[in-house]
């Protein structure tokens, strides 16, 4: 991949969990095509994909009148990094980014998917305007 | 997510195939619980197929032990591939799942 090279996929859709494997499967799709993506890269970022894309549809509440919840995500590859905006038109919601820790009890079922989005990710961040947008952020490791 | 499940004399496998996500999880959760009410209270969860997993997958994997548990069995991981053992050490969980080589040698090693 030349050194300015950007390759990016996008995929708009309601907010329902199948929409989680229509972006896995085009991230897959675009690493190979981008030939190089070292393995734990890729398994990390869609990772941390899958956490926040579920996160947004699983915690989002509609507008009021509005029928649905509309997600729209991009995913970027270049040589330095791998990129992903995630955006849904769903009520800006107030989610506390920092001292997220994993849950004392390590039998705890559910309460993981930020923590672990934060150790995979060297950037995220959470905007919100109409709606919510997440901005996910790797750096390839050499 | 395909979903396989084995009966064995003294336990039985289920394996999930593809990614164990938010979309495949319930589909794991239900798998267990029938196991259980079925009276197979010796689960092993092969993930030898299973290409990854997200906290949701590992929900259901924790909630398959905690109620395998109390039916006085266990359930047990075996074979996890690479994507899904690196995440059971990014949260600390191989240390309560500890994975056995295959399905066969995760009772019969113990």
């Amino acid at each position: 991949m030349p050194v300015d090279a950007q390759k990016c996929c996008e995929i708009d859709g309601s907010a329902e969990l199948g929409i989680v494997e229509e972006v896995l499967d085009a991230f897959d799709q675009l690493c190979e095509g981008s030939g190089g993506v070292a393995d734990e890269d890729q398994m990390q970022f869609a990772l941390a994909v899958s956490e926040i894309l579920t996160n947004m549809i699983t915690h989002g509440r509609a507008h009021p009148g509005a029928a649905e919840i509309a997600i729209h995500a991009k995913i970027c590859v270049d040589p330095h990094q791998l990129q992903a905006f995630l955006r849904d038109t769903a009520e800006p919601i107030n989610v506390a980014l920092d001292n997220l820790s994993l849950p004392d009890d390590v039998l705890e079922e559910s309460g993981r998917g930020l923590v672990i989005s934060t150790m995979v990710l060297d950037r995220l961040e959470r905007q919100t305007d109409s709606g919510n947008v997440w901005t996910l952020q790797r750096f390839r490791r050499p | 997510m395909d979903l396989k499940v084995n009966k064995m004399r003294n336990y039985a496998v289920i394996a999930p195939q593809g990614r164990l996500t938010a979309v495949g999880a319930p589909t794991l959760r239900q798998a267990l619980e029938r196991l259980l009410e079925q009276g197979s209270v010796r689960i092993v969860v092969d993930l030898s197929e299973t290409a990854f997993i997200d906290s949701s997958g590992l929900g259901a994997l924790i909630g398959g032990l905690k109620s395998a548990r109390l039916a006085q069995g266990d359930l047990r991981i075996a074979a996890p591939t690479p994507a899904v053992s690196s995440v059971l050490k990014l949260t600390n969980l191989d240390k309560v799942l500890r994975a056995y080589p295959t399905a066969e040698t995760a009772y019969h090693a113990s």
